[in-house]
């Protein structure tokens, strides 16, 4: 295990070396940083620009650059910002939690939904409930994500009033508000994951059920409820798991859009934000964050996996 | 036997992507009744979209105060926005920027994803491993965020659009090519066309490449569901095809702030993006089963 673990560590330092390249790239796309700097700003004459050519080290080469900025960003320096001048870092100490917290619910719920109705699905096979489970896993899959989330809104917010649409209560100051704040965003966000998890869970456990141990099982007179749960949905859980961790990403990205429609003071907003205001600096760190969040993600599924089955340890 | 003889037999078999007729493919596709709808849906689409400045009752971009955010009624039937627009115009002409948008970018996926694709299998070794890590890396990273980013630094035009959602394609068209060129690169013409001495570039491009396109079509099909939902974030954020083009996205999010006082602004749009995703991951799943119910597993 320990071997296996070791070897996902080293293969991560190139994934690493070289998304984090991609980042630093963005910036640098159009050709020429400065101007992407000054897009909105003062215009600044020839001296002043190669002062601050010099001042920010564009005068070195791209590796260089690269180098220099990536010691930077792991002595947790990244960069200030174009508007208002704060350090960047300071920024998502903010934000960030903000996202997390109500990531981490979407991918709550869509376990939570997603892995007992793909079970039951599987299990009821073309029954009425079967069926409902398809509709929602289809319709999930094609819904957008912020278009379910103003629909939510009209519905419990315009037209019921049952539920606040706009701004953030964290559950961790207030549950109960918290989760009132967060209830439709989270649900939003996690319909589209949940719809994957179910439709991977429902063809795992079809896959597992008609396997002969569980054929065993049953013929050694185990309970209905047991052969299901300990027998067949263990095995099922490891292509669902590896899903899972992997739906990160998506969140994430579909976090962008939710927070604009639940006015939600997050990293995803802020990336928006600063796109607006031509805030480069504060658009390249949240890339960074959200890479390095996809990267750690990937490698906790890995490990989780391996974990989980003993075979993969030997790849 | 002659050598002549030993390229004519390679050339004789079937590849596997032309095992199925296209017309065979098409009768099997529409005995699918979800298949058939989702075909039914796009057909609808795509034709008004085409047809645009002939198929609406208004104007998309004239602006009518006097009638500004109406309900439904004879001369409007899908009612008003702000500045007095058509909704059922502007939803039509949305339709052209969603379709554009995402021919445009699943074509450039497959452009750019096929050869990469290709040469990886083919090569394998060092060039495979370096390159399939790239397009790992790039698969698992949310693509909406690469289309933000790449939008933000390159500018709201169309073909910017088009470039930052194609980006994320490429490298699922790029794993899915790889996939079945290399289990096409272990079969007999392959092996014939070698000893033969065929060129490296006449093995791929003719005996590799046609028995790829099964999966590429499949995979284009979910990718255009993935790059109108994609187009309609972006649009909806404010950076996609600017204003007065008219996109679901940007119909979406002038909408919502009136979401209380014109509900029917908010609903329409985005019922239009659900249905033609729906269609077209109707078809692609259908295809899926039609070409080779054994790519299942491999795309997404």
């Amino acid at each position: 295990m320990r071997a296996y673990v070791a070897r996902r560590l080293l293969q991560m330092v190139p994934v690493t070396i070289l998304v984090t390249f991609m980042v630093f790239l963005l910036l640098h796309l159009t050709g020429d940083p400065i101007q992407l700097m000054l897009t909105g700003g003062e215009a600044l004459d020839r001296t002043q620009i190669e002062m601050l050519r010099r001042e920010l080290g564009l005068d070195h080469p791209l590796p260089t650059q690269y180098w220099m900025w990536l010691t930077k960003v792991a002595r947790g320096d990244l960069g200030r910002s174009n508007k208002t001048q704060r350090l960047v870092v300071d920024e998502l100490k903010v934000r960030l939690p903000v996202t997390l917290e109500v990531g981490l619910l979407a991918w709550l719920f869509s376990i939570v939904l997603a892995l007992p109705a793909g079970v039951i699905s599987a299990v009821r096979r073309a029954s009425k409930l079967d069926l409902f489970a398809t509709v929602i896993t289809v319709g999930g899959v094609a819904i957008p994500g912020f278009w379910l989330g103003i629909m939510l809104i009209l519905l419990f917010g315009v037209a019921l009033r049952w539920l606040p649409t706009f701004g953030f209560v964290s559950m961790f100051d207030n549950p109960l508000q918290g989760l009132r704040h967060q209830a439709l965003p989270a649900f939003s966000l996690g319909l589209g994951a949940a719809a994957l998890n179910m439709r991977q869970t429902r063809s795992a456990m079809l896959e597992v059920l008609a396997q002969d141990y569980v054929r065993t099982a049953r013929a050694k007179g185990l309970s209905e409820p047991v052969v299901i749960w300990v027998h067949a949905f263990k095995n099922a859980a490891l292509p669902v798991v590896t899903l899972m961790g992997l739906q990160i990403g998506r969140l994430l990205g579909g976090a962008v859009v939710i927070e604009r429609v639940f006015a939600i003071p997050g990293m995803g907003r802020l990336m928006v934000d600063s796109i607006f205001f031509a805030d480069f600096p504060v658009v390249q760190a949240c890339v960074l964050i959200v890479a390095l969040s996809v990267i750690l993600a990937n490698l906790a599924t890995d490990l989780l996996y391996g974990f989980l089955d003993p075979r993969i340890r030997y790849t | 036997m002659t050598i002549r003889a030993i390229e004519g037999e390679a050339e004789e078999t079937r590849p596997l992507g032309r095992e199925i007729p296209f017309l065979e493919a098409t009768k099997k596709l529409l005995r699918i009744p979800l298949a058939s709808f989702g075909l039914a849906v796009i057909c609808i689409i795509v034709v008004s979209a085409i047809f645009a400045p002939w198929v609406v009752p208004h104007d998309p971009f004239a602006q009518d105060v006097n009638h500004a955010l109406e309900g439904p009624s004879w001369t409007y039937p899908l009612g008003t926005d702000k500045l007095g627009r058509d909704t059922l115009s502007r939803v039509i002409y949305g339709a052209r920027i969603a379709l554009v948008v995402s021919i445009g970018a699943v074509g450039l996926g497959i452009l750019l994803g096929t050869p990469i694709g290709l040469i990886s299998a083919y090569a394998r070794g060092w060039t495979d491993e370096v390159t399939m890590r790239i397009m790992d890396a790039i698969v698992s990273f949310p693509s909406l965020i690469i289309a933000v980013a790449l939008v933000a630094v390159l500018g709201t035009t169309l073909m910017n659009v088009i470039i930052a959602i194609g980006v994320a394609n490429v490298p699922w068209i790029a794993r899915v090519v790889r996939s079945q060129a290399l289990s096409v690169r272990e079969r007999d013409y392959v092996t014939a066309a070698v000893a033969v001495g065929a060129h490296s570039r006449r093995i791929i491009g003719r005996h590799i490449w046609p028995n790829c396109t099964a999966p590429v079509i499949v995979q284009g099909t979910l990718g255009m569901a993935y790059a109108i939902l994609t187009e309609a974030a972006l649009g909806f954020l404010g950076i996609s095809v600017p204003p007065p083009t008219p996109t679901w996205g940007n119909m979406l999010q002038f909408a919502f702030p009136l979401l209380d006082r014109a509900p029917l602004l908010s609903i329409v749009p985005g019922m239009a993006i659900f249905l033609l995703v729906l269609a077209f991951n109707f078809v692609g799943d259908a295809l899926r089963d039609v070409l080779d119910p054994r790519l299942r597993g491999l795309i997404r």
